[in-house]
């Protein structure tokens, strides 16, 4: 294990030591997410506000007297909203239309709001919107602001104690939900895909550079045992995925004031310290299963070009799962938790989105821990041929 | 020992080796390219595993790798090290597999940086270095452990003239200092300039083994090359 310690600190000084390898790895993957997103995000944004004279269809049910004031023809006219009124417990009619385009924004109070307000029964009130519209996300920008509104007018006129309104305000969690599944949809891609882009730019070259260069015959000329020598692989190879993907993720959490108006999102997203513990193990499973998966190519290969075309397809299938789990619907059938890729990409998602169970966790984390012990000691009997290792 | 080596799984590449080799000589495998020496050498220092047959450095089995690899320091001109290191940082990452002490460390690299005059340009990454300040840091490393074997794989192939002469006054200095050294070459002059032994090894098998000055004496008049291509002629016509 020391020695594994020692490769490890070597391949680690290959990036740590030079700030040309330090600017590609870590800095240059989270530069260009925040170029490319701030971008498509400014874009977007230009887009939904460029149609100004578009008057937002929004529907209100069980609209309290309180509320009132915000609907009124005047404030319609102001904010290009074009509101309609409907009543009842039922409103599966009204989110079909809005599902169907009938309608831009639903907002649906929960019966006898007021009183709710008075009673401090922390009435529900709840806003859908339809994320892949954008007249749907221009009426959830106008609507935003007449609800912050609303919940000022509420404190100062009817003196509610501001604890007791942010306890009765928490319970309407849809907005929480919808910020989270916009995060949930675009997050486990990007995610998955640089984990695997770091990997591949590191892992490629990890063996295949060192049997070109001839360099890994002078390390294996050293007292070390070949365990070891893999050990420093994957874990080097990981470390420098991780740290990658983090650059990655931070370029996107930096780009997300950008990307509101984008993909919907109101406010922000609060996360629990669990949720975020939970993303640091999967990406974590996520970045050593990449690595070992490259390594393999990179073993078999015998020089870096034929390793990165080894990896190429892995790369691409990750790539495609990934964009796949975009769009896909929730499922919670358990195995599909352990499918090697997808179960992460899903991992991910239903950790953003608060729907990951403990059993699908397990499962993502079982799986995955089995499938790169399975690639490490591929690794070791690749290492133990010596046709493998010599061949030039 | 048998290896079979080669890109043609029904070649054997070394059949039926059998020598030995004593402290404080220079013992030389003469052969042409693919005659089996690299295989041979690479068996010997634990990189390759023969199929069949024993092989003992110094009373240890070679099975026993980390245990060889400790008595062993080899060298071959496909190692290479890394470019974007310099020779100081890279001494000292293999010194520290031998489990070395910093003190120790730094005597080695002193002693060693000196006699091959690394000094100068130890700071300087090795990819901007010539080839034969590459070899010569590479020979620095390799003896990091001080071994009592030292393997030279094709010693002085790729090399100038001057680093040549570094390399095999090096080679002579410590078979003097009471080290085994086996080089591999197919350079005849330089068997017969500097090994003690010899080992002829033709497609995979050692046709002669004995000392130099016994080999030419029993070919009066003839040098290393012409007894090497007398023999191989014969190997020839015989298969």
């Amino acid at each position: 294990m020391r020695n594994a310690r020692k490769v490890m600190k070597k391949d680690l000084d290959k990036v740590f030591k030079f700030p040309s390898a330090i600017f590609s790895t870590l800095i240059l993957p989270g530069l260009i997410l925040f170029l490319i997103y701030a971008l498509m995000g400014s874009t977007t944004s230009s887009l939904i506000s460029g149609d100004e004279d578009y008057f937002s269809k929004i529907h209100i049910i069980n609209a309290p007297q309180s509320f009132e004031v915000y609907t009124t023809d005047e404030i319609g006219d102001e904010l290009k909203i074009d509101y309609s009124f409907g009543e009842g417990t039922d409103n599966t009619v009204d989110l079909e239309k809005l599902e169907n385009g009938d309608y831009d924004l639903v907002i649906i109070f929960e019966n006898n709001f007021d009183e709710g307000l008075s009673n401090n029964t922390k009435p529900l009130l709840s806003v859908y919107n339809e994320h892949t519209s954008m007249s749907s996300l221009g009426a959830m920008d106008k609507i935003s602001g007449l609800i912050n509104q609303y919940k000022e007018s509420l404190l100062q006129e009817k003196g509610i104690d501001p604890i007791i309104i942010s306890d009765a305000y928490a319970s309407v969690t849809d907005i929480n939900k919808s910020n989270a599944f916009g995060l949930a949809t675009i997050l486990p891609m990007i995610i998955v895909i640089f984990v695997f882009a770091g990997s591949m730019s590191i892992g490629a070259d990890a063996i295949a550079g060192e049997k070109e260069r001839g360099t890994l015959a002078s390390l294996l000329m050293a007292p070390i045992k070949r365990n070891d020598l893999i050990l420093g692989k994957v874990f080097s190879t990981s470390i420098i995925s991780l740290l990658s993907s983090i650059s990655s993720f931070l370029g996107v959490l930096a780009a997300l004031p950008f990307m509101k108006s984008m993909f919907g999102l109101q406010g922000g997203v609060t996360y629990g310290v669990g949720s975020y513990l939970q993303l640091l193990v999967v990406i974590v499973l996520l970045a050593a299963f990449a690595s070992s998966l490259v390594l393999v190519c990179s073993t078999i290969a015998k020089s870096v070009k034929e390793a990165t075309n080894y990896a190429l397809p892995v790369y691409f299938v990750a790539m495609l799962v990934a964009i796949l789990t975009m769009f896909a619907t929730w499922k919670t059938d358990l195995y599909l938790f352990a499918i090697p890729i997808y179960n992460i990409a899903i991992g991910l998602k239903g950790i953003l989105s608060f729907e990951l169970m403990t059993s699908q966790l397990i499962v993502v984390v079982v799986s995955n821990i089995i499938y790169i012990c399975g690639l490490v000691f591929l690794l070791v009997r690749l290492f133990k041929s010596e046709k493998i290792l010599y061949s030039k | 020992m048998k290896i079979n080596q080669t890109k043609d799984p029904l070649k054997v590449a070394v059949d039926d080796i059998s020598f030995s080799t004593f402290a404080g000589e220079i013992f030389g495998l003469l052969g042409a390219n693919g005659a089996g020496k690299t295989t041979t050498l690479r068996c010997i220092a634990t990189l390759i595993k023969q199929d069949e047959g024993q092989i003992s450095v110094m009373g240890v089995d070679n099975s026993d790798d980390l245990a060889v690899k400790q008595k062993i320091g080899f060298l071959t001109n496909e190692i290479n090290l890394e470019n974007q290191f310099t020779p100081n940082y890279l001494f000292r990452y293999f010194a520290r597999f031998h489990d070395l002490d910093d003190e120790t460390i730094e005597q080695r690299r002193d002693d060693l940086f000196t006699r091959f005059d690394i000094n100068s340009f130890a700071e300087t990454k090795i990819g901007d270095l010539s080839t034969g300040m590459k070899q010569k840091v590479s020979i620095a490393v390799s003896l990091v452990h001080d071994p009592d074997i030292i393997i030279f794989d094709e010693p002085t192939n790729g090399l100038d003239v001057i680093t040549a002469r570094v390399v095999t006054d090096y080679l002579q200095e410590m078979r003097n200092r009471g080290k085994t050294v086996i080089i591999s070459t197919h350079i005849m002059s330089l068997v017969e300039k500097i090994c003690d032994r010899v080992g002829i090894i033709i497609d995979g098998k050692i046709e002669m083994c004995d000392t130099v000055s016994n080999i030419l004496n029993n070919n009066p008049g003839m040098d290393m090359e012409e007894i090497f291509f007398n023999i191989y002629s014969r190997k020839v016509v015989e298969l």
